[in-house]
């Protein structure tokens, strides 16, 4: 009650009411000392759950992805001859230019060029285009397409355009070709890994 | 059955009101949400020799339908006839020097309701004390504390600021005067018989010359009175009073009002110090769960501690295989995406298969093709020919391509005139499976415009 608080203070003064307040702070000054450190390794402990959690699923899952990286093998090594590996497009690019000229040369083509080249990057595989501009007569068409679907890289025509126009050289007519040319280019593998990680692991709560 | 534990004790309070006519009590009971009041009674009592074993029967008998533990505190409020007040003096003499008891056969408390050095104060035979005392003890109270009547109203008076106040009360058709300074401290109270009521104004009148010669001092601004409203009906009869209707509060409101506030009565037995008491403990108790916390973080931390040690060390054992899944995947990945992409590149038909296949349906000499542009989606070719030629090519299918159509001539080729100029674009794959027979192309290459 309010009137024995008040006898209380005025026989005793703040003595009995400050008892509470020291308490808190003794508490208070002892908490301090402690509780960042404390805070600290919770909030470590917790990431060290989570990091170990990741690396079981990892390990868990490595049996699975062995068996698709073992399905994937057959078809993937051929493939890496067929595409253009090269650390960078620019390099992928020249490859592809200096196969596609060998081809048309290959096919008697003549006043062969290369414009307007491009790249898109889906992952770590990328399709390059570049266009080319040259003259032959009718019958080398289906050779192209032949030498093409023959050639040691994978190479496509995305467009095409074919004019007959006047062969200055010979006399009569030529077809002036303008074509784009695509390919594929994929930066180089990392080196092949161990294949023991499958290995269950412990991991201490 | 009653519970007759210490704490049931210190659960339930008792504040019990006494008036010639009758005894008014409250009965609190303390919970988790604080006191609050649970029983009343209002006991009629009778005058006479048999007024005070009355008062312990009935009370008794109270105490026994509430099943009230014993030793619950009980805290009385009583009139001016049985507590009195002596105002402070105007000379320096102690006010104990105007009681009219030797100081030793009276128990008195100075009023300190306002900070003034000079008090007023309460008084009470120590033969009624002893009296009171019995009863309570009879019917199994302890009794603490003892308010004087006028204290009801003191904190309600003590809010008219400036001049004196005399508040009248009527209670059980008694009236009942209260005095009090400007301050609010009590100055007088008491009970008014028959007579007096009728000579109101003149018994006030009286009181007051009576404080003034007392205290020595007259008043600046008009008393304020303060009384019920049917006593005020006639302001003419109260010149020289500023005059309040009374707040109609009812008898067990202003208890519990009392009872509830710091204002300090007569005290019996002192409860200030099961409060220190009280405190002391709770700060123990603080003390001791804030420890067992302490000791609790302490104990967990180094049971994170350890958890962390053996986490660090199963990481580090588990890093090399990890970055060998890791690296798997991506290689894995890596592998997929190149065998995705090269399945695509390849699926996609290309201008060529367009091109083959308008040189396969195009019609035969004299039509000769002049110029083609196929991209993945569309074809488009011009050439030039007869009218046999166009229907020929209209009745020519085109594997996986819609029906041919006008193809606007481009600018270059006008002066060729061309008969021929038709395009088509890429159909569903239901009008791609439709069979076409065309004609080998190396033989139909040999219809371009060549030399």
């Amino acid at each position: 009650m309010k009137r024995d608080l008040k006898r209380v203070y005025r026989q005793h003064g703040i003595k009995y009411f400050a008892f509470p307040a020291i308490v808190l702070l003794m508490l208070a000054a002892l908490a301090d000392q402690r509780l960042g450190g404390y805070m600290e390794n919770r909030e470590e402990a917790a990431d060290l759950a989570i990091r170990l959690e990741n690396n079981r699923n990892i390990l868990d899952l490595n049996s699975k992805v062995q068996r698709n990286h073992d399905e994937l093998s057959t078809s993937f090594a051929p493939l890496q001859q067929q595409v253009f590996v090269a650390p960078n497009i620019a390099q992928a690019v020249n490859a592809m230019q200096e196969q596609v000229r060998t081809l048309l040369q290959s096919l008697y083509f003549d006043n062969v060029e290369f414009f307007d080249f491009s790249d898109t990057t889906n992952s770590n595989v990328s399709r390059i285009v570049m266009s080319a501009r040259f003259t032959g007569v009718p019958q080398q068409l289906p050779r192209l397409e032949a030498a093409l679907a023959q050639a040691p890289s994978i190479l496509s025509i995305d467009s095409l355009e074919i004019k007959v126009v006047e062969d200055p050289q010979r006399g009569g007519q030529q077809l002036a070709v303008q074509a784009r040319f695509a390919g594929l280019h994929m930066k180089p593998l990392p080196e092949s890994v161990p294949t023991n990680a499958s290995k269950k692991t412990e991991v201490k709560p | 059955m009653r519970n007759r534990t210490p704490s049931a004790r210190r659960r339930h309070q008792l504040v019990l009101s006494l008036l010639p006519h009758g005894l008014h009590i409250l009965h609190f009971q303390r919970s988790l949400l604080g006191w609050k009041r649970v029983n009343e009674a209002q006991l009629p009592l009778p005058e006479g020799e048999d007024f005070l074993p009355q008062i312990q029967a009935q009370l008794a008998q109270c105490i026994q339908q509430w099943k009230l533990p014993p030793g619950a505190r009980a805290n009385w409020v009583l009139a001016g006839d049985i507590l009195g007040i002596v105002p402070p003096s105007a000379t320096e003499t102690s006010p104990a020097a105007a009681l009219p008891f030797s100081a030793t056969d009276t128990r008195t408390q100075p009023d300190l309701f306002s900070a003034s050095e000079r008090t007023s104060l309460m008084w009470m035979h120590k033969d009624w004390i002893a009296e009171i005392e019995r009863i309570s003890s009879q019917c199994h109270l302890d009794l603490v504390e003892i308010f004087a009547r006028a204290q009801l109203f003191q904190q309600h008076a003590a809010r008219l600021t400036g001049a004196p106040k005399v508040v009248i009360e009527e209670e059980d058709g008694l009236l009942i005067l209260h005095i009090y300074a400007s301050a609010g401290m009590m100055l007088r109270t008491r009970i008014l018989n028959n007579q007096e009521a009728k000579t109101l104004h003149a018994i006030l009148q009286a009181e007051l010359a009576g404080l003034n010669a007392n205290t020595d001092r007259k008043p600046e601004r008009p008393y304020h009175l303060v009384a019920p409203v049917e006593l005020l009906a006639n302001p003419s009869d109260w010149q020289g009073f500023e005059c309040h209707s009374l707040e109609t509060i009812t008898q067990a409101d202003l208890l519990e009002q009392l009872w509830r506030s710091d204002l300090e009565g007569i005290v019996v037995r002192s409860t200030h110090e099961g409060i220190v008491k009280d405190i002391k403990m709770l700060s123990i108790a603080m003390g001791g769960i804030g420890l067992v916390g302490l000791g609790l973080m302490a104990w967990h931390d180094g049971k994170l501690q350890q958890q962390i040690d053996d986490g660090r060390a199963q990481a580090r054992k588990d890093l090399p295989r990890v970055e060998a899944a890791k690296a798997l995947k991506t290689h894995t990945l890596q592998m997929a995406n190149t065998v995705h992409a090269a399945k695509v590149f390849r699926e996609s038909s290309g201008p060529m298969t367009a091109f083959t296949q308008i040189l396969a349906n195009f019609p035969p000499a004299p039509a000769t093709l002049l110029y083609v542009r196929a991209d993945e989606n569309t074809f488009a070719f011009v050439g030039t020919g007869e009218e046999a030629s166009v229907k020929w090519l209209q009745e020519r299918t085109f594997p996986g391509y819609g029906p041919l159509t006008e193809f606007p001539v481009p600018e270059f080729l006008q002066n060729s005139n061309p008969v021929i100029h038709f395009q088509s674009r890429k159909s569903k794959p239901d009008a791609a499976a439709r069979p076409a027979t065309p004609s080998p192309a190396s033989a139909a290459a040999s219809r371009t415009a060549t030399p």
